[in-house]
This record gives C-alpha cells, sequence and structure tokens, in this order.
C-alpha cells in the first residue's frame, strides 16, 4: 500500500491536535488536542515501522512507551486538572475568569501559578515576552 | 680497628640441633588449612564474645580463652604442617577478585617463619586472654575487651599468615583501630582518650606511606600476590630465571619502598612517630602487653620481613630505615631511663628493642634472611609480654606504676620477684636468657654486615646497637634497684590491720605498715591461679627460649663473634655497675633521680615531641581545615545562598510582567515554531 | 489502489472527521466521546498498517483507560464551564496554525516518502516482544518507575486540593 495515506493521516491529527491545544480555553478540552497530538506520533512512528522495518522493531516498540508515558501525563495533568478546579472553581486557561471572579484572592493567584504552566510548559516562554501578547 | 682488636679467638658458628626425630603423624587430608582456622577461629571469637552473656562475662571468658587456646594448638599444627611439607602451605581465603588487569588472589601463606610468628602470637593472645580475665574481673566492658583482643589477634594473624598486600593492609587497617579500641578502653578517663585518639591519628598519618607504598609495588607487579611482586621488582621469573632490573624499576622501588617504610617506622613507632606508644600506656595494660610485645608494634618487622627481598634490592629505603631506628633505640633507650614511671619505662624500651629488630633487617649480608630479626621479635614478644603482665600485676597490689608506689615492692611481693626478675634479665640480655640470645645475634649480624660490606648503614647500625646494650642495662638496672629496695626498717612485730584486706589504700603509708607477710598472702590470692600460670609460662619461655635458635625452624647464618659477645657482656656490666652506684645514697634507690630536673622533666614528655607534632602536622591540617571551611562558607556556600534570593526576585519581576492569559501566548509560540519549521524545509 | 489502501482510506477518514468534531464541538461531553472515536479509528489505522500489538494496546490503555478517566474529568469539572472556546479571531488564527502544521508536515512526509506503493513488512509480535525484554529493557524499567511516579504524584496533587479546601 502507499505510505501517503497513513502521512497524511498523521500531519492531519497533528494539525487537528495543533488547532485543538491553541483554541480551547477548557482545560479537559485542551488536554483533548494533546492527545491528538500524541495519537499523530505514534501514527507516525507505526507507519515508519511498518514501512522500513528495522531489526529492533523500534516503531511498534517506541509507539508503545509513546502510549505509555501518555497515560502517566494524562493522569498528572487530570489531577492537577482537578486540584486547579478545586481551588479556583473553574477550569479556563485563559485566565480571564480570574481577573472577573478572583482577581484579588491570593489562593487563586498561587493556584494559577501551580496549575498553568503543569498543564502546558510552552506558557513559560510567552510570559518572557509579555509585550508580543495580544489581550 | 680490627686488627688492634685482633685477639687470637675464633668465631663461634651457631651449632644446628637436630630436631627430635618427630613420630611421623600422616597429614590428615583436611578442607582446610591451619592458616584459615586460626584466622577464621579469631574472627568468631570475637564476634561471639560481643554476642553471648550480655549480663555476664563469664560465658565471654570461656568464648575468649577456649577459642584463644584453640588457635594457639591450630598454629603449633600449623608448624608441623608446614615443616612437613617442606616450608610453604599456600591456602585460599575468599578466592581471587575480579579486577581486570590487577590479579588479587587474596591467599595466606604459611612459611617457615610466619608459622613461627603465628605460633608466638596466638601463646602471648593466650596468655594475655587469660591474664585480663583477672585484670578486667570487675570490669563492666570486659565483653567488648575480649572481644577487641580478639579480633586484634585475627588482624594480626592476618598479617602474618598474609600472602597478599590486599589482606597485609586490611589486617594493619583493623589493627589500627582495635588500638584506638584498646588503648581507649578507659573511656572515662581524658588521657585515655587522648592517648587513643593519638595513636590513631599518628599511626594514621605514617599510613598513608605504607598504602601508597604497597599499591605502588602492586600496581608495578600487576598482582597483589607478595610472591608476584617480590619476582616482579627483583627481576625473578616464575620459573627462577633472573632478569635484569631496568634503572627507573630500581628507582620506583626504592621510592615505593620507602613509603612501606615510613608506614612500617609509623606502627612501630620508630622516630619521627615514636611518641604515640608511651602515651598508649593508658590502655589497661594487658592491651598493653598484646600491642607491645606480638602484635601492632612487631607487625611492620613481620610486613618487612615478607618483603625482604625488595626491602635489600632498595638501598635507599634500606639506609633510611637504619637511619631512623639507630637514632630511636639509642633516644629511646636513653628516655626509658629517665621515666618516673616503670610502665612507660618498658614503653620506651619496647621503642627500642623494635628498633633492634628492624635495625636487623638492614643489616643483613646478602643471601641470608630476615631470621635473626623474627628471632628477636620472638624473644621480645615473651619477656616483653612477661614484663607487662607482671607490672600490671604490680600496679594492682601497690596501686600505680610509678615509682614512688612500686618502691621495694618485689621485697612486700614474693611472688613478683621472680617473674620480674626474669624479664628485666631477659630484657637486659643477660646470658643465657632469650634477650641475651637474640640481642647477640643481633649484635653479631650488624658486625657480619659490616665486613660483608652492607653500606654506610651497616656502621650505623653497628654503633646504636652497641650503644643500645648497656643503655638497656642500665634502665634494667635501674628498675630493678628500686622495685628490689629494702626495707627500711625492721618490720614491725604484729601488723595494725590483720583483718583489713584493702590492699590498695594502705600502701599510702607504706612501707611501714604492711608487712612482708601479709605483701605474700594478699599477693598469692589477689591473683588468680590461671593468670599466675600464664605468667609463669612466659617467664619459661623467657629463660629457655632461646633453644630456639638451635633448632632448623630458623637458619641462622651468623658466626657469634667472641671477642664481641664478651665486650658486650662487659659493657652490660659496668653499665649495671654504675647505675647501681650511683643509686646509693638515694633514698627510694633510684638512679634517675640523680639527674637534673629539666632533664627528667624533659624526659617524662618525650623531649616534646608532642608540640613538634602539633606544630608540623596538627597545626598545619588544622589550619587548612579551617581555610578550607572559609572557603566552602564564604565563597562556595555564597553561590547556594545567594541562588535563593535571586529565583525569588527574578519570580517577582516575572511575576509583575506576566499577562496571566496563557492561550494568546500559545498561538505566537506554536506560530512561530511552525514559521521556523517551514523555514527549515525551505532551506533544505 | 489495494484493498488495503481502501481500508485504510475508510478508517482514516472516520479518524480524521472524528478528530476534528473533538476539538470544535462545543459541548464538552460530546468532545469527549468524539475524542473516543477518534482514538479507536486510529486503533483501526494501527490494525491496517499490521501492528496489531500496538493497536490492542491503544485500544487497552487509550480507549478503555485514558478516555475514561477524561470523561470523568469533565463531569467534575462541568460546573464551572462557561466558554469552552477562546475569542473568533483567535480561533482563526489558531486554524491558520493547525492548518499551517498540517500542510508542512503532510508536505515533508509525503515528499520523503512518495506515492508509490511499498510492501507492509513490519516486526511480527515475537520480535517485539523480544526487543521490549532484551534491546529496550532499562527504558521499559524506567517507563515502569515514571507510572509508578506518575501515580504518587497524582495521589499528592489531588490531595493537596483536598487539604486546602478543607482549610478554607
Amino acid at each position: 500500500m502507499s505510505p501517503a495515506l497513513p502521512l497524511l493521516l498523521a500531519a492531519l491529527l497533528a494539525g487537528t491536535g495543533t488547532y485543538g491545544v491553541l483554541a480551547r480555553r477548557h482545560a479537559v478540552l485542551m488536554l483533548i488536542g494533546v492527545e491528538l497530538l500524541l495519537g499523530a506520533a505514534g501514527l507516525l512512528l507505526v507507519t515508519v515501522g511498518q514501512f522500513a522495518p528495522d531489526p529492533l522493531a523500534s516503531g511498534a516498540v517506541l509507539t508503545l512507551f509513546v502510549i505509555t508515558i501518555a497515560a502517566a501525563e494524562i493522569v498528572v495533568a487530570l489531577a492537577v486538572i482537578m486540584a486547579m478546579f478545586r481551588t479556583r472553581g473553574d477550569v479556563d486557561l485563559t485566565g480571564e475568569a480570574l481577573s472577573a471572579d478572583e482577581a484579588g484572592s491570593t489562593a487563586g493567584g498561587t493556584a494559577t501559578g501551580e496549575a498553568t504552566p503543569a498543564v502546558e510548559a510552552p506558557t513559560g516562554d510567552a510570559a518572557t515576552e509579555p509585550e508580543t501578547v495580544a489581550p | 680497628m680490627n686488627e688492634v682488636l685482633d685477639l687470637p679467638w675464633p668465631d663461634w658458628e651457631i651449632p644446628r640441633l637436630p630436631l627430635p626425630h618427630l613420630p611421623d603423624i600422616p597429614l590428615p587430608d583436611l578442607p582446610v588449612t591451619p592458616a584459615q582456622v586460626a584466622v577464621l577461629l579469631t574472627v568468631v571469637a570475637a564476634v561471639l564474645g560481643l554476642a553471648v552473656g550480655r549480663r555476664a562475662s563469664r560465658p565471654a571468658a570461656w568464648v575468649a580463652v577456649l577459642t584463644s587456646g584453640l588457635v594457639l594448638a591450630t598454629t603449633v599444627w600449623q608448624l608441623y604442617v608446614v615443616y612437613e611439607l617442606g616450608g610453604v602451605q599456600v591456602s585460599r581465603t575468599v578466592g581471587a577478585l575480579a579486577f581486570g588487569e590487577l590479579s588479587v588472589p587474596l591467599e595466606l601463606v604459611a612459611t617457615r617463619l610466619s608459622a613461627l610468628v603465628a605460633a608466638v602470637v596466638a601463646l602471648v593472645a593466650l596468655v594475655v586472654q587469660v591474664f585480663a580475665r583477672w585484670y578486667l574481673w570487675y570490669d563492666p566492658r570486659y565483653r567488648q575487651f575480649s572481644a577487641t583482643v580478639s579480633l586484634f589477634t585475627a588482624a594480626m594473624l592476618l598479617v602474618v599468615l598474609s600472602g597478599d598486600v590486599v589482606l597485609t593492609l586490611i589486617g594493619w587497617e583493623v589493627m589500627g583501630w582495635c588500638s584506638f579500641l584498646l588503648i581507649g578502653h578507659l573511656s572515662a578517663k581524658d588521657s585515655a582518650n587522648r592517648a587513643a585518639v593519638k595513636a590513631l591519628l599518628v599511626t594514621r598519618l605514617a599510613d598513608v606511606g605504607f598504602v601508597i607504598g604497597l599499591i605502588w609495588l602492586a600496581a608495578g607487579a600487576g598482582s597483589t600476590s607478595i610472591e608476584r611482586i617480590i619476582g616482579h621488582w627483583t627481576g625473578v621469573g616464575p620459573d627462577g630465571t633472573a632478569t635484569r632490573v631496568p634503572e627507573a624499576a630500581q628507582g620506583a622501588l626504592a621510592l615505593a619502598m620507602i613509603c612501606v617504610v615510613i608506614g612500617v617506622v609509623g606502627k612501630s613507632a620508630q622516630l619521627p612517630f615514636q611518641d604515640w606508644l608511651p602515651d598508649a600506656m593508658e590502655g589497661p595494660t594487658p592491651a598493653s602487653a598484646l600491642i607491645h610485645a606480638a602484635t601492632m608494634v612487631a607487625a611492620g618487622t613481620v610486613v618487612l620481613a615478607q618483603l625482604f627481598p625488595l626491602l635489600q634490592a632498595a638501598g635507599p629505603a634500606r639506609l633510611l630505615l637504619a637511619v631512623l631506628v639507630s637514632v630511636t633505640i639509642v633516644l629511646a633507650a636513653l628516655l626509658a631511663f629517665a621515666q618516673p614511671d616503670l610502665k612507660r619505662l618498658l614503653a620506651w624500651s619496647t621503642v627500642s628493642q623494635v628498633g633492634l629488630m628492624l635495625a636487623a633487617l638492614t643489616v643483613v649480608p646478602s643471601g641470608a634472611g630476615p631470621d635473626v630479626a623474627i628471632t628477636h621479635l620472638i624473644s621480645h614478644a615473651w619477656f616483653k609480654a612477661l614484663l607487662f603482665l607482671t607490672v600490671g600485676w604490680m600496679g594492682v597490689l601497690t596501686g600505680g606504676t610509678v615509682v614512688r608506689y612500686v618502691v621495694s615492692s618485689t621485697k612486700r611481693y614474693r611472688s613478683l620477684r621472680r617473674p620480674m626478675g626474669i624479664g628485666l634479665l631477659a630484657l637486659a640480655g643477660v646470658p643465657p636468657m632469650v634477650g641475651f640470645v637474640s640481642k647477640e645475634l643481633v649484635l653479631a649480624q650488624a658486625e657480619h654486615g659490616v665486613q660483608d660490606g652492607v653500606g654506610p648503614a651497616g656502621t650505623i647500625v653497628l654503633a646504636a646497637v652497641g650503644a643500645s646494650v648497656p643503655l638497656t642495662a642500665a634502665y634494667c638496672m635501674r628498675a630493678w634497684l628500686i622495685l628490689d629496695r629494702g626495707p627500711r626498717r625492721a618490720p614491725a612485730p604484729a601488723p595494725r590491720r590483720a583483718q583489713e584486706h584493702q590492699m590498695i589504700d594502705d600502701f599510702f603509708e607504706e612501707p611501714d605498715v604492711v608487712e612482708e607477710a601479709i605483701g605474700i598472702e594478699e599477693a598469692e590470692s589477689a591473683i588468680s591461679s590461671s593468670a599466675r600460670a600464664a605468667v609463669a609460662l612466659l617467664g619459661f619461655f623467657s629463660v629457655v627460649g632461646g633453644i630456639v635458635v638451635f633448632t632448623p625452624r630458623l637458619q641462622l647464618d651468623v658466626t657469634i663473634n667472641l671477642q664481641l659477645l664478651v665486650a658486650a657482656l662487659l659493657l652490660m656490666a659496668l653499665a649495671a655497675l654504675a647505675v647501681w652506684v650511683v643509686s646509693r645514697g638515694v633514698g627510694s634507690r633510684d638512679a634517675a633521680a640523680r639527674l637534673p630536673m629539666r632533664v627528667s622533666l624533659a624526659g617524662e614528655r618525650g623531649l616534646g615531641f608532642d608540640r613538634l607534632y602539633r606544630v608540623l602536622v596538627a597545626g598545619p591540617v588544622l589550619s587548612l581545615a579551617h581555610g578550607v571551611q572559609w572557603l566552602d562558607r564564604e565563597v562556595l556556600d555564597a553561590y547556594v545562598r545567594a541562588a535563593g534570593p535571586a529565583a525569588r526576585l527574578l519570580g517577582a519581576v516575572l511575576e509583575r510582567t506576566h499577562p496571566r492569559r496563557p492561550a494568546p501566548g500559545l498561538v505566537l509560540v506554536l506560530g512561530g515554531v511552525l514559521v521556523l519549521g517551514l523555514i527549515g524545509v525551505v532551506l533544505t | 489502489m489495494t484493498s488495503r489502501d481502501v481500508l485504510f482510506a475508510a478508517v482514516g477518514l472516520i479518524t480524521a472527521a472524528a478528530a476534528v468534531l473533538a476539538v470544535t464541538n462545543r459541548r464538552v461531553l460530546h468532545a469527549g466521546l468524539w475524542l473516543v472515536v477518534a482514538l479507536g479509528g486510529l486503533a483501526g489505522c494501527y490494525l491496517v498498517l499490521g501492528a496489531e500489538l500496538v493497536a490492542l494496546v491503544q485500544l487497552l490503555v487509550y480507549v478503555g483507560a485514558v478516555v475514561v478517566l477524561v470523561l470523568f474529568a469533565l463531569m467534575l469539572t462541568r460546573a464551572g464551564a462557561g466558554e469552552v472556546d477562546t475569542s473568533v479571531a483567535h480561533r482563526w488564527l489558531a486554524a491558520a496554525v493547525g492548518a499551517g502544521v498540517t500542510v508542512l508536515l503532510g508536505g515533508t512526509l509525503v515528499a520523503a516518502y512518495g506515492w508509490e506503493s511499498r510492501a507492509v513488512a513490519g516486526a511480527s509480535n515475537e520480535v517485539i516482544g523480544a526487543q521490549i525484554f532484551g534491546t529496550w529493557v532499562w527504558p521499559f524499567e524506567l517507563l515502569s518507575l515514571l507510572l509508578l511516579a506518575a501515580l504518587v504524584a497524582a495521589v499528592a496533587v489531588a490531595t493537596t486540593g483536598h487539604g486546602r479546601q478543607g482549610r478554607s
């Protein structure tokens, strides 16, 4: 069969996942985007493994590893989300709800500080360049 | 000079007495060798001694004495086995270790000499255990003491029977730590703690050289087996073919052996490390007997005897050793004379006598073995253990070993008279005691070495050994005069306190109060019969032990120069006479009381070597430590401490600039990544 | 076009559609359910590609465990759900980035591998098993540690929230 089909599907899943991560404010829905990205990675690995086999079976083995890591990641992420939900009352990642409801509450402030970077690491990079962030 | 004194006296060859033909016991094919049993049994004794009988010391004493007896029997059996096997018995321990290119066979090797030394060590250990049972009867920590003695013996046996420098190092280290425990046994005393720490630190400092030297030797040979090390460095192949050793290797051998000699000198309390040994007298007397007689200080001689061909090949190391021990022999003998405490006198005499053993190793003519040094080691083990145990016994009776306590104690306690007399005679080297035999051998060997051309070392050693003969006689005579001073007045007809048995308090009023009769009675009852028997056994060996010289066990290729012998005896007698003359008129008959106050004080303090150690070693080390501490606290820690505030500061700055809206930023970041990827793809 | 191509195209279409729906659906629970479909479809894709073991693990771990967790989390946090999507402009931007990723990745990969048909010859399950417990055994053991750490961390994080709530 042609390797183009699975590769295109992997690209599509990656794009969809990226969109999901970027367009959602609900933390769990954002996590769904992450899952799709990981699925794309797995599909790419399996495809390459099936079409260009190697003696170490690295395509299949690494996919299994990715799945395992994804399971670990999602457990921790969901735990963080639950903690965030309990302290803030919502799972909004844009921070607008915070500024609307609980801007003065220090507890809310620390919860954001803990929860947000754990869910998505690149936010830290965004924070270092505040002038580029559009409100 | 030889021509001047050339009297027509013949030299005297030592006759070789054949051993009585032993009944031909067939060697049973045992799964273990005596060497393994001896080492293992003492270790087991140490563990068991600690484990059994937490409340009473009786089980611990049984364990210690029984195992010591078994070990003695094993080592005597080993003597026979080694003799039957023709000299060497090799036995394995835990098997060879896999260390890559370095072969570590970890074997025990019992040779003619090491089997003999092991038997002597086992004998002294047994005697010490028996004696300690009595001496430390009321000590609540007897268990720990006897276990430590067992472990100490195990370590010494390991060193003696070791065929591998790794085993030697293990035994050496364990002995160092056990000596720390034994010297500091009376840990409630500050002086005991100080002495223990001092002994540990001083020997440890010297051990640095020892470890470096042995590692150097082993690394060069590619093996830790002593046999292979000797073979490598002396250029003798495994099949006996001799090859020329290159110059560079000889230089390396000299340096490595100098390192080893430094370690040996430290453990044997020779100059400049001599000062720990007299302080180590703070330990209980049985411990002193063990440390001084057969184990720790003699370990250096044993190791050098094992490495003897290397010492012969390394001229500079031999010269260094000869100079150090020669100075020590004379200095320690002089200091021994000035000591106001009998135990310290014995300690300094040990320093001097160990110097003699080591000196005997440096003047061996080519072709001969280290037998003379081992002979002196064995004879010293007997008479020094005897002296220490007797002095300990006397200390219990008189309440102390300081001169003013022990004055005329052999007159008061008649049972002390014989062991003390034998011990001092043997120490002084009066014929026919064992000390005489071994010392004459050392002297003869030194003379022989000078004639054979062992270089300047021979002359120095001969001078020192010659000087030590009258000096030893002098301090022995001094001790005997003090101990054997007659009562000054006629004894009172009836003892005032016939019913009272508090001996020790009485002696502050001696000698008017305590009668000779009581003295005998209490001295007899004060010591247990087994301890007495042990002391008597040592006394017996000190008298007749010289016979061992005439057996084929020892191969002594020296001829006794009769002129030298007579001269030595004359010097001895003259020194004794001089001391006797000087002591007349002194109340305590202490010849050293005639010394000026400053001299005797300096002698008591070991000539201020303590201070020298402080200035030369402790001071620099401490200031270095302070420097490192300052560096650590003020320089290195500053970074670590600064990390906290810096992170907090950065956090505060970032918190202020953070928009708290991650989602929009994320789009930009990912968009940027995308653009970068695109650029990458397009460019490639 | 072989039958395998046809089969893959069908399963792939389902997967892609479910994935798009999972990230665009405004109803939270539905999005989660579409994720189930997408991941199940992915398992189907693996199956078609001939990697049975990976497909089974995908079903077992993702559909069986992860998605259940996600659904639970969604249900538990539904109370605070207001707006689930960002603003329209932001979404357009995100769509542009997503499309860019798709085009870039797809273009690169297809350019690298081409359209022509190739034989599917992946490693057999025996080989995979032998490799996991042979070559890859240390990463494998490390992963088990990672899972344990994640478990403990999740419990710790979740309980911290409890304590805070209990105090306040």
